[in-house]
């Protein structure tokens, strides 16, 4: 429990410090960015953010599609073989 | 010294590995390839080559450039590594399979013509297949039998595009292919060995069977050289990069499905892969170069991680995430080191990847490829979300079991120098980019840590951070394997033994069956010659003529077959001429 205390304050600094950072940008002379939207503030956040719920819901959408067998089926399919 | 190949260290290591006893040969494993090492490092010069003749064909056993030293050092590295993580290790036919492995490697990213390159090619899949198969697990040897299959066809792919690029061209030297049927079977035959979907499968169908130390070995070869040639051979190629930015996603997308931490790195070796084969594709300097840098580096930490798991599996048994969990009190140092490889991996700032997978990305979007720069970054999330979240976050945390983990063995003390050595490389690259740029003789200037690159990696990982922790029931793992394309041939044996094996089992039982009962009325023909024509399915005549027939004295029916034997004889010689 504390560990967990622990780390939900580390990454709520870690937001407001980065949050910090991204705006902190905006002031600055800027080596040429990557994307041209990259320099839209806030960009990367909302790109990291919406990539982890597209890959995890992606996935777990794709793993219904996918028929998913009990670990145990290959090894005893092996085994009968 | 400088003038033999670095296999040739490795192939006599391997040698003496058979014969010598268990005492000397872990100090043999860690010598040999610390020897090749130093060779490579010390007295092997940039554009060294050895060229010679063989049965009329030219040939280039040996070349050494910037991308082929790369590759082979960082093949030394990880094998004295490997070899201290496993000094533990006795078994012999492991031993030797490792240093079998590594010769093949090590002759093919300096092989300079295509003979010598498939020669140390099949070394190298014999030798990974034989690792697998002393994995020691109830699934290692069918593993190495699939491994085996797949790696033989591409092997056969292999050689028939050389031999057809040979016909074409007559010429052996392994270059740049610049198109026709011959390069595309040579390609094949590569994308096999770099995991290309959808001839993936036997990767993460095979390591995860693999013993500890055996797995960090093959996790450094097979891909590696594959993608070594790939950049050699098919730069520039630009269906590559759609190939490689598949591989990308399809291993973080694959990882958020696995519940055993082996397989799950194993998919992240895909999509690490699939980094290098998009600059591949790519094919500019910039892209090659960091290519070269993100293997050297994915081979090290890459190989942390897979020691770092090899450590969780020889303490506690398993493997599986749904039964692990709450181990970061025990294992404090193993967690650590696994996180420096897990920091490194996901390219956070001071770390090994960042300063060479921003190589990559930095290519991809100045040579305008920039949906395959979005799409590397998505790839990079996901790569965070796995092996930086979620694997050390149900393995080491995360458990809310009523009774703690069992921890059957300790972990031997090899295993934490090999781990301690991987990371602090790790860390070294990360805080030293330049020193590790020159290392590599890259010739572009890059800068990895400048403000916007940074923050906006820094902005990435910290909201991966945040996206996991709202998700963190939904990536909880459960006892389940995904259906992949490996499906096919792992099930392939009910179905051909439906369709091949038993009609030709009836066949031959028919045929049985058939010999059995001729040769039981021969015999009853000959002790009870009635009896035996009763049970004939004849008319009544016929029955009772050769009741009469056969009734008759021996002597006259000896004669009487005779007689009848050679009017057929005459007949048949009449009707011939």
């Amino acid at each position: 429990m504390r560990l967990t205390r622990n780390l939900a304050a580390a990454l709520t600094l870690a937001i407001i410090a980065t949050l910090a950072a991204d705006a902190g940008l905006a002031f600055t002379d800027k080596v040429k960015a990557h994307f041209p939207y990259s320099d839209i503030i806030g960009f990367y956040i909302a790109f990291g953010l919406v990539s982890t719920f597209a890959i995890v819901y992606g996935s777990k959408w794709l793993g219904t599609i996918l028929e998913r067998t009990d670990e145990d089926d290959d090894d005893e399919e092996q085994a009968d073989e | 010294m400088s003038s033999f190949l670095p296999a040739f260290i490795l192939v006599l290591g391997g040698a003496l590995v058979l014969v010598l006893p268990a005492r000397v040969r872990p100090a043999l494993m860690v010598g040999a390839f610390g020897l090749t090492l130093l060779q490579l490092v010390v007295f092997l010069d940039l554009d060294t080559t050895w060229e010679t003749q063989w049965l009329g064909f030219d040939l280039m056993p040996l070349r050494v450039d910037a991308l082929s030293l790369a590759f082979g050092t960082v093949f030394a590295i990880i094998g004295v590594l490997g070899s201290i993580h496993g000094l533990h290790i006795r078994d012999r036919g492991q031993q030797a399979a490792a240093l079998f492995c590594g010769s093949g490697a090590l002759g093919v990213v300096f092989a300079g013509d295509l003979l010598t390159l498939v020669v140390f090619w099949e070394v190298m899949a014999l030798g990974s297949a034989f690792l697998i198969s002393k994995g020691g697990r109830s699934a290692s040897m069918a593993a190495a039998m699939r491994y085996l299959f797949v790696h033989i066809v591409g092997g056969a792919v292999l050689i028939a595009g050389v031999l057809w690029h040979f016909a074409d061209t007559g010429s052996l030297m392994f270059g740049w292919f610049d198109g026709g049927a011959a390069a595309w079977l040579i390609l094949i035959a590569f994308a096999v060995n770099a995991a290309i979907p959808p001839v993936h499968a036997w990767l993460a169908d095979a390591y995860p069977e693999a013993s500890a130390s055996g797995a960090v070995f093959l996790s450094a070869f097979t891909t590696k050289t594959a993608v070594y040639v790939l950049l050699r051979g098919f730069a520039e190629w630009e269906i590559l990069i759609i190939f490689g930015t598949v591989m990308a996603l399809y291993g973080v997308i694959y990882a958020v499905l696995e519940n055993d931490i082996r397989r799950l790195l194993a998919y992240h070796i895909i999509s690490q892969v699939g980094f290098m084969v998009t600059a591949a594709g790519i094919g500019s300097q910039g892209a090659i170069e960091g290519a070269t840098a993100h293997a050297f580096a994915h081979v090290l930490y890459k190989g942390l991680m897979i020691m770092a798991t090899g450590a969780v599996m020889t303490a506690a048994g398993t493997t599986k995430m749904t039964e692990l969990g709450g181990l970061a009190p025990r294992m404090k140092m193993v967690f650590t080191l696994y996180m420096v490889g897990a920091f490194s991996i996901s390219a956070v700032p001071l770390f090994a990847g960042f300063v060479s997978k921003s190589l990559v990305t930095g290519a991809a979007y100045y040579d305008g490829y920039d949906i395959a720069a979005l799409l590397l970054y998505v790839a990079s999330v996901g790569t965070f979300l796995h092996t930086g979240l979620k694997l050390p976050y149900f393995t080491w945390f995360g458990s809310k079991r009523a009774t703690p983990v069992t921890l059957i063995a300790k972990v031997p003390t090899g295993m934490y120098v090999g781990m301690a050595g991987a990371a602090a490389l790790c860390i070294a690259i990360g805080i030293f980019p330049q020193t590790f740029y020159d290392f590599m003789n890259l010739t572009g200037h890059y800068n990895p840590y400048n403000l916007n690159d940074t923050i906006h990696t820094v902005e990435l990982l910290v909201f991966t951070g945040l996206g996991f922790w709202l998700m963190v029931a939904a990536l909880k793992p459960k006892p389940t394997v995904s259906l992949d394309v490996d499906w096919p041939y792992r099930h392939a044996a009910k179905p051909a033994r439906v369709l091949v094996q038993e009609p030709l089992e009836r066949i031959f039982s028919t045929a049985e069956r058939a010999k059995d009962a001729v040769v039981a009325w021969t015999t009853l023909a000959a002790s009870s010659p009635e009896t035996a024509l009763q049970r004939l399915p004849l008319g009544d005549g016929v029955r009772k003529a050769a009741i009469v027939t056969l009734s008759r004295p021996p002597l006259a029916a000896a004669i009487g077959a005779l007689l009848l034997t050679f009017g057929v004889l005459i007949v048949v010689v009449v009707l011939g001429s």
